[in-house]
């Protein structure tokens, strides 16, 4: 810094002083005349239920990103959690506690890698918390299902790509790192009771993995469950609570199983669209397209009219069907521009939608499909909704 | 001489210091320079492909097009529907200081790719695209595009969009910026 420069910033810093003063005397005035001075606190969001609502904003890729906790009994932002590149955001323990997995760089975009945990209150939404991992996180754009607890939340696994295909376990109650376990060529992550995950695998079954305390994993494939051609999507629903996937391929097929400890159960597939809604071109299309009202087995897919190959972009309407037999229940709009839905788990539920170009999440009455509120300026692109399966 | 309050003498301060540094000529000749600057302005010749596809990106209809299917054009690279980009999913680095086969400035080419069979409608062909990832430094953010013809899931990588393609890159920077579009073969 030359000695220009420096009486140039002495000089700015006596005016950032001023201003300073003026402002720290204008906010002074009122307690002269009289009024009593505010208590100032700490806010504490109220205990999870089962309209609680995560809306993650990680951008297009961006470096950091944004976790939304919202009220959604009255879409109030109850607060707000920092992540880092392409978060995971897991919710357990009937929602008292949430994890989030991040990916951060020490020089913004470059420099030395730093994989982690965070484990949140959600309440006070102070880390209580923070577990290293290997720098192995796969990344891409966010599937949820790319990391997961375990049904009784006493593990998390994250999922690798490179340089090995590989799941990450995690011991939460130990709150250390135990050991990437070697996995063929499978993907996503779905959790099922007595310490076992399942994967999808390329060439259309389920593996099963049974793992240990320390890692050590056994491995068996299901029958293959779905045609080469017929490509399921990147976000199916899956509940850790009745172990049930519902997997949507790019026409509106459903495909379904119970993911238990003793193997993948399989169900007839059934498909949410007539042959004349078909020869409409009604598709799915969307980010979470697809959830499931666990206790009325109504299961929900967010799609439009439109060509092939546009299986991303948003959708406006709604079908409710039957989970098991496929018969249609109810059809709404949404009157919005919608990437991902999610349903509320208990006896009145509402259906949460987010449009990620609007950064605003609506709600609707799932049985009505009226709408009932909406939360605005949620980031930058936010489109994933996280939560709680087994609220109270 | 009745004593000034601070809020009082903090202003009158920062007007005379502002008064000392500012001249009255300074500053009519510099309203003037941005007065002429705003008039000329329209007059210059300047790109506007990008406001056309912000336009296009900000518009609600845009989805109902986006919704009929992929219709390629051959003119204009840095827009989202140029027939190369057939199945970008990011950044086009046409419009972020690279080119249609170039990384910009200060990133690493990632060696590794994934792979899309694309229309010309110029000379009704069909080329094999592998789009490679740009990396080491924040997204660009410039032509954002999501394009989805012949695109697979996840469990199919080398035709999927949604994976940061960076495996590779220097300093193994998983960090995407920007994607390039280069021909790699003739499909058919």
């Amino acid at each position: 810094m030359t000695i220009f420069n420096l009486k140039s910033k002495l000089r700015q810093q006596g005016l950032v002083g001023g201003i300073a003063a003026a402002a720290l005397m204008t906010a002074a005035y009122p307690a002269l005349a009289d009024i009593a001075i505010e208590e100032m606190t700490l806010e504490v969001a109220p205990a999870s239920d089962s309209k609680r609502v995560y809306v993650t904003d990680p951008g297009h890729f961006q470096m950091t990103s944004q976790v939304f906790t919202i009220d959604g009994n009255n879409n109030k932002i109850l607060g707000m959690s920092d992540a880092g590149k392409l978060p995971h955001v897991l919710v357990g323990d009937k929602g008292n506690f949430m994890a989030i997995a991040n990916t951060w760089y020490d020089r913004i975009a470059r420099g030395n890698r730093d994989d982690y945990i965070e484990v949140f209150d959600t309440q006070t939404h102070k880390v209580t918390a923070d577990i290293d991992i290997p720098e192995g996180r796969f990344l891409t754009a966010v599937f949820t299902h790319m990391a997961t607890l375990s049904t009784d939340d006493k593990h998390m696994m994250f999922q690798q790509f490179s340089p090995i295909p590989a799941v990450g376990l995690v011991d939460l109650e130990a709150n250390k790192f135990v050991k990437m376990m070697d996995t063929p060529d499978c993907y996503h992550l779905f959790p099922a009771p007595e310490q076992n995950v399942y994967m999808h695998c390329r060439d259309g079954s389920m593996l099963k993995i049974n793992y240990d305390d320390e890692g050590n994993a056994t491995q068996t494939h299901s029958k293959v469950f779905h045609p080469e051609d017929s490509y399921l999507v990147n976000e199916p629903y899956y509940s850790d609570v009745t172990n049930r996937l519902a997997w949507p391929d790019y026409e509106g097929r459903i495909y379904q199983a119970k993911l238990t400890a003793d193997g993948a159960e399989f169900m007839d597939p059934i498909d949410v669209f007539t042959k004349e809604e078909k020869a409409e071109k009604w598709r799915p299309g969307g980010w979470q397209l697809v959830t499931i009202h666990n206790d009325s087995n109504e299961l929900y897919l967010l799609a439009d009219k439109r060509g092939k190959w546009t299986h991303k972009t948003p959708s406006r309407y709604v079908f409710v069907v039957d989970a098991n037999t496929g018969e249609r229940l109810r059809k709404f709009e949404l009157k919005h521009e919608i990437d991902s839905i999610a349903v509320s788990q208990d006896d009145k539920p509402y259906l949460f939608a987010v449009s990620a170009n609007e950064q605003t999440l609506y709600t609707f009455d799932a049985k009505t499909g009226k709408k009932i509120g909406e939360t605005a300026g949620l980031g930058r692109y936010p489109h994933i909704l996280t939560l709680p399966q087994d609220s109270e | 001489m009745k004593k000034k309050l601070g809020f009082d003498a903090a202003i009158e301060k920062l007007s005379r210091r502002t008064a000392n540094k500012t001249g009255r000529r300074g500053f009519v000749g510099k309203l003037g320079g941005i007065l002429v600057g705003a008039t000329l302005l329209p007059l210059l010749p300047v790109d506007r492909r990008g406001r056309l596809k912000e336009a296009h990106a900000a518009d609600a209809s845009n989805l109902d097009l986006a919704r009929e299917g992929w219709v390629p054009q051959d003119q204009d690279p840095q827009s989202c529907d140029y027939w190369r980009h057939c199945s970008i999913d990011g950044n086009v680095c046409d419009c972020c200081g690279g080119t249609l086969t170039s990384c910009p400035p200060g990133t690493s080419l990632s060696p590794s790719s994934w792979v899309a069979s694309c229309y010309n409608p110029g000379d009704q062909q069909t080329y094999l695209i592998a789009y490679r990832d740009c990396c080491g430094k924040q997204t660009c953010g410039q032509c954002a595009c999501l394009n989805t013809e012949g695109e697979l899931p996840v469990y199919r990588p080398e035709f999927s969009n949604d994976i940061v393609w960076c495996f590779g890159a220097e300093n193994d920077d998983m960090t995407y910026h920007c994607t390039i579009s280069p021909v790699v073969g003739k499909a058919s």
